[in-house]
């Protein structure tokens, strides 16, 4: 009897005391709620399955910036999508990837990401957390294999620690690389330019702002609808295919005959800093954009009937309508810190660089 | 003291695995080309005499089933099993008996379109299984990779990646198979892998030495490969 006391006790001590060295370890991680711009839709990315928090999103943007998720350490998510380009590829119509090869498509902007339901300028993927395992597999871009990835990350301490603090365990896995990354990309919300500002009624456009405006939504706006300045559908604005790359666009993925040459509308936000534009990269700056709305539509069976005949457009209204674009420009988004290269990661300056710097 | 808790440890244990192994039921895969059991760098002949040298043979099981005399199917749980030729434990699935005295098994060779558009997955259906087309999201459902001199491929490889799910291209297929009258707790299901080859259409090595992507082809392959499953007398 007495025995069986004194089990009782020790037994109990020793649940009271893994409770508590629990308690100690398994800390939650921070909540972050994401805010939904007013008069925006909902936004489609499942959030339930991968609530955002603090940790997850440090963790996400260590991740986007960090090399070795490439096979030769030189090509981070950032090599192609830098902030100061909205997180396109600035003045590259193609982007490099390993081995001195080239992307086949020109690397997207990356913002509102939230609200998209595929990605690619095809649509190939359909969630989020799938869409980094494309480039971290394809050779000509990170040129790695996902067991490799997560073995450089699980050798890490530090990594350990991070996914520990957002996950609640150690376990570093697929989904959970995965799911960092797209909450650090969630997070990239552009909702700040002039145009925002205007539509809050805190800034007022300029003349040939508000005339460029009206131009828009008269013949633009079909497709890039506000807010978001697309509709997220697949059209044929009368490209044809350049002859090396031989992209079809949408009928790659659904084998569609109807589907040729049509590629996801792209979001004009911050379109003033993203080029060079189109799927390819063929358009150097917006006046060539516009030049092949007026005048470069190449009719084939699947080019939009909206787009035809072209868009006729006049110099002037040319102008003006680049003079609204250039309101879509989110300053404050390019320049956020929080979503810049984590302040441990940036590299000490070299000795001399001072000698460079002139 | 330290001999108490072992025993009630002892205990424990044996409560749970005697919960268990009441109706445990294992379905064994064995992957055959022909009447031979497939080996990895082994030369098979297909029906049209084309040589092909395994190099992997793998696919998805779900939707597994088990129905007694009255066809009324039971499900046998959720899980997605990946059946790869390079893998034994992967070819024996342990189950929990359903049925008192099973008569038809069914299952669907493939992936839930669901797994195919809810992100990444863990476990069997973790991407970093090799059986996920990155560029245009969804399961490669099965597949038959090697080298055959009737293939005009680079290398002489032939690859046949099958999947798709959406409409029009859904690759999954449901097979049912009667079981012997005394099934026991231990079924053997061949699958044929030089059943890709022929069935329900005629597919060469030399006229289509790669399928990568859902569509027509793949289509096909499904068709043939849902074929390739019967129950086997022996391990
Ligand atoms: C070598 C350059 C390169 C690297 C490295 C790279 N990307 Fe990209 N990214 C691209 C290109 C090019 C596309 C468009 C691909 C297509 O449409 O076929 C793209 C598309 C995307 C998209 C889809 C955007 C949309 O609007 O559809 C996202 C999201 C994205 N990348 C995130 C990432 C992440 C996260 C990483 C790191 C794991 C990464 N990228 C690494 C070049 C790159
Ligand atoms: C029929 C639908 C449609 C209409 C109307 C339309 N666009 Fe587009 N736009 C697209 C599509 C689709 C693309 C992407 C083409 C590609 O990737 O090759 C695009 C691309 C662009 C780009 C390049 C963006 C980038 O990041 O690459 C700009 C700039 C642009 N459009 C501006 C306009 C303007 C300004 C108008 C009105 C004068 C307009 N568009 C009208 C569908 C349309």
């Amino acid at each position: 009897m007495k025995r069986w006391l004194y089990i009782l006790f020790i037994t109990a001590c020793i649940a009271a005391g893994s409770s508590f060295i629990a308690r100690e370890a398994v800390h939650t991680p921070t909540i972050v709620h994401f805010d939904i711009p007013e008069g925006w839709p909902k936004p489609v990315y499942p959030f339930k399955e991968n609530p955002l928090t603090q940790e997850g999103i440090a963790l996400g943007r260590r991740l986007f910036y960090d090399g070795r998720l490439s096979k030769d350490g030189n090509f981070p998510c950032a090599s192609c999508h830098q902030q100061f380009a909205a997180f396109s590829t600035y003045d590259h119509s193609l982007s490099h990837g390993y081995n001195y090869t080239l992307t086949t498509r020109n690397a997207p902007a990356l913002f509102n990401l939230a609200w998209q339901a595929s990605f690619m300028h095809d649509g190939g993927i359909n969630h989020l957390d799938l869409q980094p395992l494309a480039p971290l597999t394809a050779p000509n871009e990170m040129a790695e294999t996902i067991d490799s990835v997560l073995k450089k990350l699980r050798a890490d301490t530090s990594y350990r620690k991070q996914f520990t603090a957002a996950f609640g365990d150690a376990t570093i896995n697929t989904r959970r690389t995965m799911q960092a990354l797209s909450q650090f990309l969630l997070t990239l919300v552009s909702a700040g330019s002039k145009y925002d500002r205007v539509q809050r009624g805190t800034a007022s456009f300029n003349l040939p702002e508000r005339l460029g405006y009206a131009i828009f939504r008269q013949k633009c706006a079909s497709c890039h609808a506000e807010p978001l300045f697309t509709d997220f559908s697949y059209r044929n604005i009368g490209l044809p295919a350049d002859t090396t790359l031989n992209d079809l666009g949408r009928m790659r993925i659904t084998h569609h005959s109807t589907d040729s040459l049509k590629f996801k509308v792209p979001s004009l936000r911050n379109v003033a800093v993203t080029a060079p534009y189109g799927h390819d990269g063929r358009f150097y700056s917006i006046d060539d954009v516009l030049q092949h709305y007026r005048s470069g539509v190449v009719n084939t069976p699947t080019t939009d009937p909206l787009l035809q005949k072209g868009i006729p457009l006049s110099n002037f209204e040319i102008g003006q309508l680049k003079a609204f674009l250039y309101t879509l420009t989110d300053s404050a988004f390019i320049t956020d810190k929080r979503f810049g290269i984590p302040a441990s990661m940036v590299l000490p300056a070299a000795p001399d660089a001072g000698m460079h710097a002139k | 003291m330290k001999g108490l808790f072992i025993c009630l440890l002892a205990l424990l244990s044996k409560l749970a695995v005697a919960q268990n192994s009441q109706l445990t039921w294992v379905w064994q895969f064995a992957a055959k080309a022909a009447d031979s059991i497939l080996l990895p760098g082994h030369t098979y002949i297909n029906i049209h005499g084309e040589q092909l040298t395994v190099r992997a043979f793998k696919f998805y099981v779900s939707h597994l089933e088990v129905a007694g005399k009255d066809e009324v199917f039971h499900s046998l749980g959720d899980s997605t099993y990946l059946v790869d030729l390079a893998d034994t434990t992967s070819q024996n699935i342990v189950l929990q008996q359903a049925v008192a005295q099973p008569a038809f098994v069914r299952f669907t060779i493939g992936v839930d379109s669901n797994k195919n558009t809810e992100g990444v997955q863990t476990g069997t259906l973790d991407p970093a299984r090799g059986m996920f087309w990155t560029w245009n999201s969804g399961y490669i459902m099965a597949r038959l990779e090697g080298r055959s001199p009737a293939s005009g491929a680079p290398g002489h490889y032939c690859t046949y990646d099958v999947g798709g799910f959406r409409e029009g291209e859904c690759s999954n297929r449901t097979v049912t198979l009667q079981l012997p009258a005394i099934a026991g707790d231990h079924i053997v299901i061949a699958a044929d892998a030089l059943r890709f080859f022929y069935g329900a259409h005629t597919v060469t090595i030399a006229q289509h030495p790669v399928c990568h992507e859902p569509g027509a082809l793949a289509m096909q392959l499904a068709d043939n490969y849902a074929g390739m499953f019967y129950i086997a007398a022996e391990r």
